[in-house]
């Protein structure tokens, strides 16, 4: 766009106004106490020092990260080879597609009650790893859609490239793939991250009460009705989607001139294709 | 076929292997094990459909995805053609993702306390909020997946917009068309496929959420997807199978819900073809085979 961009200001109001939600959780994490006909509570750090003094809350934090961080690298490293073929003809792998993005359509529970049935037959529920292999079902689709467009948009010129001038196979993937695909591997890691971080109903069930995560801390405090430590609970758990939206700003900018970047990358893209297509012929 | 199209062939079967068959395994035997199970003890489909709660849910949890959808959509597409046309300021642009990794459990508790009985807006403000977001139409629940759904229709109609070629607005305008009508007869026949995708995306995930209509205690009648809970947790035996097949009439649903949608796309793709702003896309997704 040749003509300078002009924010304006009730863009900035509109996107302020939505927001607002974030500032009763700030308010309520530090009341002791909030009457009704009380305009302000009274403040005290107390919800912030159970939530440091509760080693229960330690170890779910440390259970939600750990199934997170499992099911976000298990995903990536299942969808990666996948997001490699799919996306180099995708027509022809439309069944695929389907199977690979079926949890998008179909609710992720509906397949998880038969797995929980099923689990229970080999004696594969309440503990981590069963919880680990169902949130898959929510997370990998994410990771393939991701992974999928970070290899269209990278193509496979680079790495023929590379083959031609006499590297192996491995080479050229391990040179030239990896590190272009690498800002795209980081976006499907952190998206399976939060899909996992989410989770309440499949940790439920897989985890039968034994494998407490963060959100079931959280769910069972809102059910108890105490608002000032399930405030608490609820801003640390908007710790990774801030880790997350530190690690895309950057596309941010990408985006800013809205029209710029894309349209070279999709010239050459076309012209990677047609330079392919001399090849095959 | 020549012997190198083989090899690559059998490499890529290789290839997507592990993620295939993982899913397969998954979904399908997830499914089919609910299916072999609640057909296992005969009757089950009928209890489950003749339940009295059964149509009441289905209607509940529709309503509530209609509703977040369309509230959601409207919102989405007059702000992503905002700031296609006029760019955003990094402030903005953070401003517009946020919500999108905020948990769902999180946006219900932040909707509760924002707007709940004894809300902070009532305490501050002293305003009683005008409609309860307990009540029957489930107006909490809504709001939850509306504050995390505006964002993302948003950025996914966003990510479209910047891949049209920047001329057609201009040569719109350059013809004499208002912004309303360059809008109307170039951007939007253009966007529609997009809207009908991260719309449809919506719908079918508010549908058969558990977590937000849960948090907000919905009860009368109870959401498809709490029913089926309540059931599966329910400590008579004989309930389960009816749990599974209940289960499985909503991911019927879905699935039948997930065919509308992909006809709606088909037409939207096929008008966009006729569309006086059709281009030839510039990156052919579809490979001669």
């Amino acid at each position: 766009m040749n003509a300078p961009l002009r924010p304006t200001r009730r863009v900035t109001l509109l996107l302020g106004l939505w927001l607002l939600p974030l500032w009763p959780l700030l308010l309520w994490s530090l009341a002791r106490r909030w009457p009704v006909d009380a305009r302000l509570p009274d403040w005290s750090l107390l919800s912030w020092q159970q939530l440091a003094a509760d080693p229960r809350l330690a170890q779910a934090l440390l259970v939600s990260v750990v199934i997170a961080a499992s099911v976000s690298l298990l995903a990536t490293l299942l969808a990666m080879p996948a997001a490699w073929v799919l996306a180099d003809r995708p027509a022809r792998w439309w069944p695929l597609w389907l199977l690979l993005l079926s949890p998008l359509l179909l609710p992720p529970q509906a397949a998880a009650y038969g797995l929980h049935r099923l689990f229970l037959q080999i004696g594969f529920v309440d503990h981590v790893p069963a919880v680990v292999v169902v949130h898959l079902v929510p997370a990998l689709p994410y990771a393939v859609a991701t992974l999928s467009l970070t290899a269209h948009y990278w193509g496979r010129e680079r790495e023929r490239q590379a083959r031609s001038l006499g590297a192996s196979a491995w080479q050229a993937f391990r040179l030239i793939t990896l590190p272009g695909w690498a800002p795209g591997l980081l976006n499907a890691f952190l998206l399976c991250f939060l899909v996992s971080w989410g989770q309440v109903l499949l940790t439920q069930l897989l985890g039968g009460g034994r494998v407490l995560t963060w959100p079931l801390l959280l769910a069972g405090y809102q059910q108890g009705g105490r608002t000032a430590l399930v405030a608490a609970l609820a801003l640390v758990s908007l710790v990774p989607a801030l880790c997350y939206l530190a690690a895309v700003q950057r596309w941010f900018r990408q985006w800013l001139p809205l029209a710029a970047a894309r349209d070279g990358a999709s010239h050459a893209r076309t012209s990677g294709g047609g330079a392919r297509d001399g090849l095959r012929g | 076929m020549n012997r190198t199209g083989r090899r690559r062939r059998s490499w890529s079967l290789l290839l997507l292997f592990p993620a295939a068959v993982t899913m397969a395994l998954l979904v399908g035997g997830g499914l089919g094990w609910a299916l072999w199970e609640s057909l296992r003890e005969p009757g089950s489909f009928r209890a489950a459909f003749t339940h009295p709660g059964f149509l009441p849910g289905l209607a509940v949890s529709l309503w509530i995805a209609a509703a977040s959808t369309l509230i959601s959509t409207l919102l989405a597409l007059p702000l992503a053609l905002w700031i296609a046309a006029r760019g955003a300021t990094r402030r903005q642009w953070l401003a517009l993702w946020l919500p999108l990794p905020v948990p769902h459990v999180i946006a219900a508790v932040m909707v509760g306390l924002l707007l709940g009985s004894g809300s902070v807006l009532q305490r501050l403000l002293g305003v009683e909020p005008p409609f309860s977001i307990y009540g029957p139409w489930a107006a909490g629940a809504i709001l939850a997946f509306v504050w995390k759904e505006v964002p993302f229709i948003s950025i996914f109609l966003l990510g479209h917009l910047a891949s049209l070629p920047r001329d057609l607005t201009r040569t719109a305008a350059g013809l004499g068309a208002s912004s309303w009508q360059t809008v109307r007869w170039v951007l939007w026949p253009l966007l529609r496929p997009s809207v009908v995708v991260a719309a449809g995306i919506v719908f079918l995930f508010s549908f058969a959420a558990y977590e937000v209509p849960f948090l907000f205690g919905i009860s009368h009648p109870l959401p498809l997807p709490v029913l089926a809970h309540q059931f599966y947790l329910s400590a008579d035996p004989a309930a389960r199978p009816v749990a599974l097949a209940l289960d499985l009439l909503m991911a019927l649903c879905s699935a039948l819900l997930a065919c509308v949608l992909f006809a709606l796309w088909r037409a939207a793709q096929a008008r966009r073809g006729q569309a006086p702003g059709a281009v030839p896309r510039a990156e052919t997704t579809e490979d001669p085979a």
